[in-house]
C-alpha cells in the first residue's frame, strides 16, 4: 500500500480533510464540529500521531486502527487530556486546550476503566450532571440512565457493576449534559450484543438530531451499522478517510473476490476461467468463488460465461465490500 | 466545589487509610495515658506540649497530611478518575480548592480530636484553656499549610508521592530542620513552632523549643505555604496530560 492518504471527500458529508487553515466549514457549506490540522503527538522519539488532518460534521463517524495506531491519542487530543507536540485541534470553532468552558457542549466516553468504585451508578452520573450545572441534576441523571437502561440498577455500587454495566455508566456521564459533540472510545467494549445493538440505536439517533458523534471501535461491522464515515489509522498516521464505500470503490489495484451463485457452478467455472481478469478461482456448493483484478469486465463477461455453460446464473455477489475488507487491507 | 469536595472526603474517609491513620494519632494520647499512670501530674502539661514539638508536630502531623493529600489528587490520577473532573466545565482552581479543603478538614479533625485528648488525658483537667487552644490552633495552621504542600506533591509525583513525602517529613522536618535555625528556615515546622510559640503561657512556653519567630511572622509564612501550594497546583493541573 502507498503511504498516501485515500481521500473521499465527496463521497461523505460528515468527513473531509481541511484545506489550508481552520475555515469552520465542510465543503458543502455546513459547519465543521471537529477541526484537526497537521497535528503530531510525539512522546520523546516515539510518535503517537504524526500529521492528522481532518474536519468533521455532525454524524456518526468512526475512528478506526488495530492496536497501537492512535486512536486513543488521537481522541484525547481532540478533548484536550492531551495537548498537541504540533498542530492544532479546534472543536465548535474552539480550541480545546485551558478551555473549561467548552465542556459543556463536549461529553467524552473514556476507555479507560477506573471509576469511583464507591459511588452508586446514580451517584456517579449525578456528579457529572452538578459539574455540568445541570438545574436538576438528579433527573438529568436518570434521565440518562434511562437512555443506557441502566434506570432499574440506579442504586448498585459501581464496584459491583458488571464491565457492560460500567461501559454504560460511563456512557451515561457523558451524555448526561445533552452535548453537541461525544467522543466515546471503545463505547461497546463489555457490552452483551443487546445491549451493542441498543447502544449503536443511541448513537444513530443522537446522530440524527444533528450531533457529532466519534466513535473509536475495532469491532467493524458495529461501526457499519451506524454509519459509513470512517477515519483508518495506521501507525499513528491518517490512512484513509471518507465513506467507507467510496474508499473502498478508489482501490482499484486490489483484487476482488466475487461469489458467482448458479447452477453447474463447475462448468461456468471453467469458462469464468478466461474471463478478464480473472487471478483465481474455485468452486464452493453452489458457487463459484473468483478473484478478479478487472471487477467491470468480469461482472460484463459472467452472464456470457453461464450462458455458455448452459447453466442458469442466480446472483452475483462482491464479497469484499464490507468494511472490514477495506480496513484489512488498509492496514496491511 | 461542593460535588468534587463531598466526592474527595468520601474517597478519603473510606478504606484503611482512615484506621493506619487513627492508629498513628492515637499513639500521643497513649504516651499521655502512660505518661500520668506513672508520674502522676507533675509537669504533665509540660510533658504534653514536648509531644507536640518533638512527636505530633515534626511526624504525625506532616504524616497525616501527606497521606490523605497524596491520594487526593495523585490516586485520581492514578486510578485514572481524574478526567471526570477536568473534563467538566469548571475552572481548574475550584478542583484544587475542593480537593485542599476536603483534605485539610479530614487531617485537621483527625489532628485536632489527637491533641485535644492528649492534652485532656495528659493534664487531667489542670491544664489552660490558652495552651489548649494554642496547641490547637499551632495543630491548625500545621494541617492547612501541609495539606497544600502534599497535594501539590502528589499531583506532580502521583506515583512517588507517598514515598517522597514520607522521606521529606523523617529526613527534612524531622531530623535536619532541628540541627540549625539555617535549615529550619525551610521547613514548615519551624513556623507551626513559631506560631504555637507565640500563643502559649510563659510557664508553658519553658517546655517548647525556643523560636526567634513571632507569631505573626509564622501566620504569614504558613499562609504563603498554603497559598503557593494551591497556586502552583492550580497551574500544574492546567498543564497536565492525562494520558
Amino acid at each position: 500500500m502507498s503511504s498516501e492518504i485515500i481521500r473521499t471527500p465527496l463521497a461523505s458529508p460528515a468527513v473531509s480533510s481541511p484545506q489550508t487553515g481552520f475555515t469552520g466549514r465542510l465543503p458543502d457549506g455546513r459547519a465543521a464540529t471537529i477541526e484537526v490540522q497537521n497535528v503530531s503527538k510525539w512522546y520523546g522519539d516515539k510518535v503517537a500521531v504524526s500529521d492528522l488532518s481532518f474536519a468533521l460534521g455532525p454524524g456518526v463517524t468512526a475512528l478506526l486502527g488495530p492496536n497501537g495506531a492512535g486512536k486513543s491519542t488521537t481522541l484525547k487530543l481532540l478533548t484536550g487530556l492531551l495537548r498537541t507536540s504540533r498542530g492544532q485541534v479546534r472543536v465548535l470553532g474552539e480550541s480545546v486546550v485551558n478551555n473549561p468552558k467548552l465542556y459543556r457542549r463536549i461529553g467524552l466516553v473514556p476507555e479507560q476503566e477506573g471509576l469511583y468504585p464507591f459511588l452508586s451508578i446514580l451517584e456517579f452520573v449525578e456528579l457529572a450532571a452538578r459539574l455540568h450545572r445541570m438545574p436538576n441534576p438528579r433527573e438529568a441523571a436518570r434521565a440518562a440512565l434511562r437512555i443506557v437502561e441502566l434506570n432499574d440498577v440506579e442504586d448498585r455500587p459501581l464496584k459491583n457493576c458488571s464491565k457492560g454495566m460500567r461501559q454504560r455508566a460511563k456512557i451515561a456521564q457523558g451524555l448526561v449534559h445533552d452535548p453537541e459533540v461525544l467522543i466515546l472510545d471503545e463505547p461497546l467494549t463489555g457490552a452483551d450484543p443487546r445491549q451493542r445493538l441498543a447502544m449503536m440505536e443511541v448513537f444513530t439517533r443522537l446522530s440524527e438530531t444533528g450531533k457529532t458523534i466519534l466513535i473509536s471501535s475495532h469491532i467493524l461491522y458495529e461501526v457499519e451499522r451506524m454509519g459509513s464515515n470512517v477515519l483508518v489509522l495506521v501507525n499513528g498516521k491518517l490512512a484513509a478517510e471518507g465513506d467507507f464505500h467510496a474508499i473502498r470503490a478508489l482501490m482499484d489495484d486490489r483484487p476482488r473476490r466475487v461469489r458467482v451463485t448458479c447452477s453447474e457452478p463447475r462448468t461456468v467455472a471453467a469458462f469464468l476461467v478466461t474471463a478478464p481478469g480473472t487471478r483465481s478461482i474455485h468452486v464452493e456448493d453452489e458457487s463459484v468463488i473468483v478473484e478478479t483484478a478487472a471487477p467491470l469486465e468480469f461482472y460484463l463477461a459472467v452472464p456470457q460465461a453461464a450462458q455458455s455453460a448452459g447453466a442458469h446464473l442466480y446472483g452475483i455477489e462482491g464479497l469484499d465490500e464490507d468494511l472490514e475488507s477495506v480496513f484489512r487491507y488498509l492496514v496491511n | 466545589m461542593q460535588p468534587i469536595f463531598t466526592l474527595t472526603l468520601r474517597a478519603l474517609a473510606r478504606s484503611r487509610r482512615l484506621l493506619v491513620v487513627a492508629a498513628l494519632l492515637a499513639v500521643p494520647v497513649l504516651l499521655a495515658l502512660v505518661y500520668v499512670a506513672s508520674e502522676g501530674k507533675s509537669n504533665s502539661e509540660g510533658f504534653v506540649i514536648e509531644l507536640f514539638v518533638n512527636l505530633v508536630l515534626p511526624i504525625l502531623l506532616p504524616l497525616t497530611a501527606l497521606i490523605f493529600a497524596t491520594s487526593a489528587l495523585g490516586g485520581e490520577i492514578e486510578d485514572r478518575t481524574l478526567l471526570y473532573l477536568t473534563l467538566r466545565p469548571i475552572p481548574r482552581w475550584v478542583i484544587i480548592v475542593a480537593k485542599l479543603l476536603a483534605c485539610a478538614l479530614i487531617t485537621t479533625v483527625l489532628v485536632e480530636v489527637s491533641l485535644a485528648a492528649t492534652y485532656l488525658v495528659g493534664t487531667q483537667g489542670s491544664g489552660t484553656t490558652q495552651n489548649l487552644g494554642a496547641l490547637l490552633l499551632a495543630g491548625f495552621v500545621g494541617c492547612l499549610a501541609y495539606s497544600s504542600l502534599f497535594l501539590l506533591v502528589g499531583l506532580w509525583l502521583p506515583r512517588r508521592g507517598l514515598l517522597v513525602g514520607f522521606v521529606y517529613v523523617l529526613l527534612w522536618e524531622g531530623t535536619a530542620s532541628t540541627l540549625s535555625t539555617g535549615l529550619a528556615t525551610f521547613s514548615v515546622r519551624r513556623y507551626v513552632e513559631g506560631t504555637l510559640n507565640a500563643n502559649l503561657t510563659t510557664s508553658a512556653l519553658a517546655s517548647s523549643s525556643p523560636v526567634d519567630l513571632s507569631g505573626t511572622t509564622s501566620l504569614i509564612v504558613l499562609a504563603a505555604v498554603l497559598l503557593g501550594g494551591a497556586l502552583i497546583a492550580t497551574w500544574k493541573l492546567r498543564q497536565i496530560e492525562l494520558a
